[in-house]
């Protein structure tokens, strides 16, 4: 079978459960186009191959004896490597965890073997989710499968590289302030930030504890609702993991989004922040297809996008700070540079400054609970621009179109809209209510299977630049 | 009293690093401080106070053993 890299999970999921495709040849497929094509990617610190076929021909075992686990059995999932893995090094990307083995996989890892998904390997990652893309780490920055010399999003770079590449079908990721659906935005995949407490972040290091949230990557958005399947649920171990019922995220997945209303934030890139012309076009086009649809848009403003930055800055370098600040007095040349500087700068906030910032989140989240009782979901443009060159500028105060959803803890999916001329992924954002996941994720389905955009893959452009 | 430069409130919050560092750091935390003064400058009535969503779960309650 030729193209295995280019099947979705539930492609490959059907023909194993059907016994037409062995969970062994999908996994050396992808080991392969690994060796092949990470070596300009960057996607992977750590190809687990060897751990990986051992997967493999147990998964292969089992559902030849009858034990078939889901739609996750036999299917290779890569790690950004702030997961903890037992006995396999999880860096960070840092070289102040270069040697840092857990003894326990991260809950979700556990969760995901459990399903019968096979370990991949460990991938690319900001220097703990916040430092990068830099070239003074031990590892090089991911690129972007579109462009090589594009930056690919991050800090899940490389989960966003890896997906888009085909080099795994699906992949985790985490997000602070938009960390898995800005290298979704770019890299022209699907991204799914979990409500805020539905997936439990207990085993991944951590960034900003009551922003962190860890979620699937994948092609599509049906990918991130069979992840989604296996991720969720309540972990006690973790303190802000929710105790609620989970979510079914595969009931209604494809029914269609008639008769729902959709509201359309549209000055978060008209006026807010400085968007390029045509991610605007392709979001208003993504406005016509989904009332085409059959479902209702309309117009919708919240606060200005600088109010919940500027929550989202104090709060996540407050908690940074307080998380690396032993390390960073100490031994901060184990960082790179721009780790030092990012995870540094909350030694300069004031207590109150984030008591301030604390309690403003409470209004800014009250205010999307009043828009949503209107709605069943919001749209956004997913990223203000197509991917950058590496080394160009940064948005003052950080600003972006994905943190306004971390502040809320809504759930929140990033969905390919669209290609500049240039052959740039662009993207739409969907969140939805609290808990209301599959929500997002339905929109995101018919989306996708009403465009056409699913059935362009950057492998070209790669293919080109590795011939070159 | 002159006001501390950048330097100085690094050594005092037990931070040091590179020279050529410094100017992009500084320029970082203005950013960061913007931030935080935007905050600070948005009304709140006092009415909103106090705003701790802190509530204990009754396991936390029990007696130590």
């Amino acid at each position: 079978m030729s193209d295995l890299h280019f099947l979705t999970i539930a492609e490959a999921s059907r023909l194993i459960a059907a016994r037409k495709l062995s969970p062994i040849e999908l996994t050396q497929a992808f080991i392969a186009r690994v060796k092949a094509l990470d070596p300009r990617l960057n996607a992977f610190i750590l190809l687990m191959e060897d751990s990986a076929l051992a997967a493999a021909r147990a998964a292969e075992a089992d559902i030849a004896a009858g034990r078939y686990r889901g739609p996750l059995h036999g299917i290779p999932i890569g790690l950004k490597d702030i997961y903890n893995t037992a006995g396999t090094a999880t860096t960070g990307h840092s070289a102040l965890f270069r040697d840092h083995i857990p003894a326990e996989d991260a809950h979700t890892v556990a969760l995901l073997k459990a399903a019968g998904a096979i370990i991949l390997g460990k991938l690319a990652t900001h220097e703990f989710a916040t430092g990068g893309p830099s070239f003074d780490l031990p590892w090089p920055p991911a690129r972007n499968p579109w462009d090589l010399a594009r930056m690919p999003g991050g800090s899940s770079s490389g989960s966003g590289a890896a997906v888009a590449a085909g080099l795994c079908p699906g992949a985790m990721g985490t997000d602070t302030g938009g960390s898995i659906r800005f290298p979704a935005a770019l890299c022209g995949i699907a991204g799914h930030k979990p409500t805020y407490g539905l997936v439990s972040r207990r085993g991944i290091l951590p960034l900003s504890f009551s922003l962190d949230h860890g979620g699937p990557m994948c092609w599509t958005s049906e990918d991130c609702a069979l992840m989604m399947d296996v991720l969720a649920g309540y972990d006690p171990l973790d303190p802000a993991s929710a105790d609620v019922p989970k979510p079914d995220f595969l009931h209604g997945l494809s029914d269609g989004i008639a008769g729902m209303t959709i509201g359309a934030i549209r000055h978060f890139h008209e006026t807010d922040l400085d968007c390029d012309p045509e991610v605007a076009a392709a979001f208003e086009a993504s406005v016509k297809a989904l009332e085409a649809l059959g479902a209702t848009v309309k117009p919708v403003t919240v606060s200005p996008l600088s109010h919940y930055g500027d929550v989202l800055n104090v709060i996540s370098r407050a908690e940074a700070y307080s998380i690396h600040e032993r390390h960073l007095t100490r031994t901060p040349m184990l960082y790179g540079a721009l780790g030092r500087r990012r995870l540094a700068a909350g030694a300069f906030l004031r207590a109150s400054d984030y008591v301030s910032a604390v309690r403003h989140r409470g209004r800014l989240v009250a205010e999307m609970a009043a828009l949503m009782t209107d709605c069943d979901a919001v749209i956004t443009a997913g990223w203000h621009r197509p991917a950058p060159e590496f080394g160009e500028g940064a948005v003052p105060r950080g600003l972006n179109l994905t943190s306004v959803f971390n502040v809320t803890g809504s759930p929140a999916l990033s969905v390919c809209n669209g290609f500049t001329a240039a052959g740039l992924p662009t993207a739409l954002q969907i969140a939805a209510r609290p808990f209301a996941d599959p929500t997002a994720l339905r929109i995101g389905a018919a989306f996708e299977k009403a465009t056409a955009f699913r059935s362009r893959r950057p492998a070209f452009a790669i293919d080109a630049a590795l011939a070159a | 009293m002159s006001k501390p430069t950048f330097v100085e409130r690094m050594a005092e919050l037990g931070l040091n690093f590179p020279p050529d560092e410094i100017a992009a750091f500084e320029a970082f935390v203005g950013d960061l401080e913007q931030s935080a003064a935007a905050l600070r400058a948005i009304d709140r009535s006092y009415a909103e106070e106090p705003s701790s969503v802190f509530t204990p779960a009754p396991a936390a309650l029990k007696p130590p053993g």
